[in-house]
This record gives structure tokens, sequence and C-alpha cells, in this order.
């Protein structure tokens, strides 16, 4: 796809030091960035610095998303993912309104260049419908809130062994379902 | 304790630590195992391997979480602590910030208008803080789209020299009408800057009763008018293009 091959085209620039590039490249993707920090981070100000340390990251390691067969923008959006997780577990223990943010991030689809999901594995979606409902809200409370088994457990009222019961099967299952 | 180490039913075994893996992965470790994982996502090849495949599996997920623009300050953060911060002192006519903003816009004009149109649809950036420097240093900048993701329309804005330059895109089935670039200041009508060149580089010069009204927020707009551009004043061709004034 020509979008992707631009978002590729700028990556490859980045990797040598291409300033113009890296603008670009930070025009074309920091609403997609920011929504997950801020999705994660629940707060403006820790998303704003997380997002920043992200595209500093991509600076320097732009040359390392080579090793991988990712979309450029899977590529960075698992940096901001990974990125915005370590800010929190480095937070004190969250006095955040876990639920009252939740919707924020949710009303601006993204732009076909920076869709993940290709043919092949939009199968992830197939697959959480495919679990359990309450399961997948686990899962899905964990990978885009950031929320851990206790914070899960609290939000869906249910003992933290249980969740985790739930969530490493889940997983097993993802894992199973896109490998058919 | 028959369960253990690999769940029962179907599917292949897990590999040793891949639950800690698929758990790293998924962002949902806390303190101890969120440390004994980082350690050995750095000393373990075999581990980022497996936490690599799993981000890659999850990643779809992050489809479901909307865009939000994140707020001009963040880019001129990222800026400063990779190439050097902008010079906020006090005698800066040449901040770096200001000037590596304007090279950075020329460079992007020349080099990658096509990437940029494909990727935006109306671009604003504001690169650096805004300079509220009483003589008048603050610039513009605007990306103006055309329909059907057409290439774009770079603008720079110098306040200090009153020059506004344009750069265009190839514009194509003008016939015999012309390009006329309109200021739209908000909730106000629209006032011409000038006729553009249909393609290439334009450099208008900005009467100083217009500059007055250069602000963020304002509109740009291209429209065709007949040659010599449009005869009372005001807009009569099709809009060919739109897009945002931004201070950089």
């Amino acid at each position: 796809m020509h979008s992707d091959d631009t978002l590729e085209q700028l990556l490859a620039r980045v990797q040598l030091g291409d300033r113009a590039a890296f603008a670009s490249l930070y025009l074309a993707t920091n609403a997609k960035l920011f929504g997950i920090c801020l999705r994660i981070l629940k707060q403006r100000p820790l998303a704003e610095e997380a997002l920043q340390e992200v595209y500093v990251k991509i600076w320097y390691k732009a040359d390392s998303y080579y090793q991988n067969r990712s979309k450029p923008i899977t590529w960075m959006a698992r940096v901001a993912h990974n990125h915005a997780i370590d800010r929190l577990r480095t937070q004190k223990p969250a006095t955040i309104e876990l639920d009252k943010v939740m919707d924020i991030a949710d009303k601006n689809p993204s732009p076909e260049q920076n869709t993940i999901a290709g043919d092949q594995n939009r199968k992830l979606a197939d697959c959480l419908d495919e679990l359990n409902e309450i399961h997948a809200r686990a899962v899905k409370l964990a990978y885009l809130d950031g929320y851990t088994y206790e914070e899960i457990g609290a939000n869906i009222s249910t003992p933290v062994n249980t969740v985790k019961t739930w969530v490493r099967r889940s997983l097993l299952k993802l894992k199973d379902c896109m490998n058919r | 304790m028959s369960r253990s180490k690999n769940k029962k039913g179907s599917g292949p075994p897990e590999r040793p630590n891949e639950q800690l893996a698929s758990e790293y992965a998924l962002g949902i470790l806390t303190n101890n195992e969120k440390n004994r994982a980082d350690a050995l996502f750095v000393n373990d090849p075999s581990f980022r391997l497996m936490v690599e495949e799993w981000q890659e599996r999850l990643a779809p997920m992050l489809d479901e979480v909307g865009e939000v623009p994140a707020p001009e300050k963040v880019w001129s953060e990222v800026e400063s602590q990779l190439f050097g911060a902008p010079d906020t002192g006090t005698s800066a006519s040449k901040s770096p910030g200001f000037w590596s903003s304007l090279v950075f816009w020329r460079r992007l004009s020349f080099t990658s208008i096509a990437a940029v149109a494909i990727l935006f649809s109306i671009v604003a950036l504001r690169v650096g803080e805004p300079q509220f420097d009483p003589r008048g240093r603050l610039s513009f900048f605007a990306a103006l789209n055309l329909a059907e993701n057409k290439p774009t329309f770079l603008v720079q804005m110098d306040m200090n020299s009153g020059v506004l330059n344009i750069q265009a895109a190839n514009l194509t089935n003008v016939e015999s009408r012309v390009p006329e670039l309109w200021l739209i200041p908000e909730g106000e009508a629209p006032l011409s800057l000038g006729i553009i060149f249909a393609d290439g580089n334009t450099a208008l010069n900005i009467t100083r009763s217009l500059l007055s009204v250069f602000k963020s927020g304002a509109t740009l707009a291209i429209s065709l008018e007949p040659a010599g551009g449009a005869p009372d004043g005001k807009p009569t061709g099709p809009i060919v293009a739109t897009g945002l004034l931004q201070a950089i």
C-alpha cells in the first residue's frame, strides 16, 4: 500500500539521521501514538512526557525497526505501548480514576496508514470475539488501559487469582486461534 | 498439580517462560515479575523474541484506540531534546529553533511534498514555541490540501519580511483559470492575498494592513478564478484547497 511505503521510506530516512523525515513521521503518527499513551497513562501531562520520550526512542532506535517485519505503524505503536506501560509501572500506585478517562480516545478512527491490523492479523479481533466476553474484557483492560491483575479484579469484581487464570488462558487461546 | 506447566487443550506446547513473555507483552506484570521480565528481555534473546512475537500478536488491539493529536509543545520538546534547545534568550533574532524550523520546512517542501500530501489531509504543526517578540518574529505555516488526496500546497509566512511563500502542487485542470490565495479570518469574509502560480513557488508580498490579520486559526484557501483574479475581491470559482494557519 502506498501510504505504508511512505511511512517505511520516512523511517528509512530517519535511520540515516534525516530530521525532516523525522518531522514528517511525527506529523503522520503523533495522534496515533498519543492516543495510546493517553489511554494507558490517563493523564495528559504524563502522556505528553511519555510521547516525547517515545519519539526520542524512535529516533535512536529507527535502525532496529528493520530487524522485524512489522508495519512501521505497528512497530511505533509497540514502542509507544511498551514505554507507556513502563512509565505507568514506575509511577506511584495510581490515584487515577480508572474508569472516567477510558472513553477519551475512542472517537477518532485511525486513517488507513495508521491502522495496524492487516488482512493477515485482522484475526486478532475475531479471536478476541471467540473468548468469553468477560475474559476478553480483562485482556483489553490489561493491554489497552494498563491495568494490573488487581485493578482488573476490582474493575470486574472478580478475585485476582481468577483473573490471572482467565487472562493467561485467554492469551493461550488467542495464540492458538491466530495460528489456526 | 498436573496443570502447572502446559495448559491442557489444543495448540503447541508452551515454551519456557512463554507465559511470562505473553504477560510481559500484555503489560500486566508489576514489581518483581516485571523486573524479572525486564532482565530476561535484555539478557535472553529467545525470551526477547517471544516477547516480540507476542507484542506483534497483540498490537492490532491498539487500532481500537482513537487518535488524539498531541499538543504542539511535545514536538518542540522532542526537537530540542534531540537537536539542541531552541534559543529562548533575549536577543535572539535568529534563534536556532526558529531558523532550523524554517530550514526544516523548506527542506520538507522540496523533499517530501508528495509524502506529506498523502499522509495528511490538513497539516498543522507549530515547530517551536510561538515567539511573542515585539519585533514580530511570529511566523506562520500552513499546508493546504486539495480534494481527493491530491498534492498539497505548503505556505510559509515570514512576518519579519512580510513575504509569504507558497510552494504549489502541480495544479492540473486549471484551464484558463488562475489560482488565487485567500486568507479567511475566523468568522470573517475571505481576503485576497494574491494570484499564485499553478505550480512551483510563488512569493507574495503581504501588505501591512493584511499582516495584522495573520493569526493562528485563520484559514487559507485557494480558489480558481478568471485570469487577473476574482473581479470583485470575492472568490467566485471553486475552492480547491484549504488549510489552517499555524504559528511556528
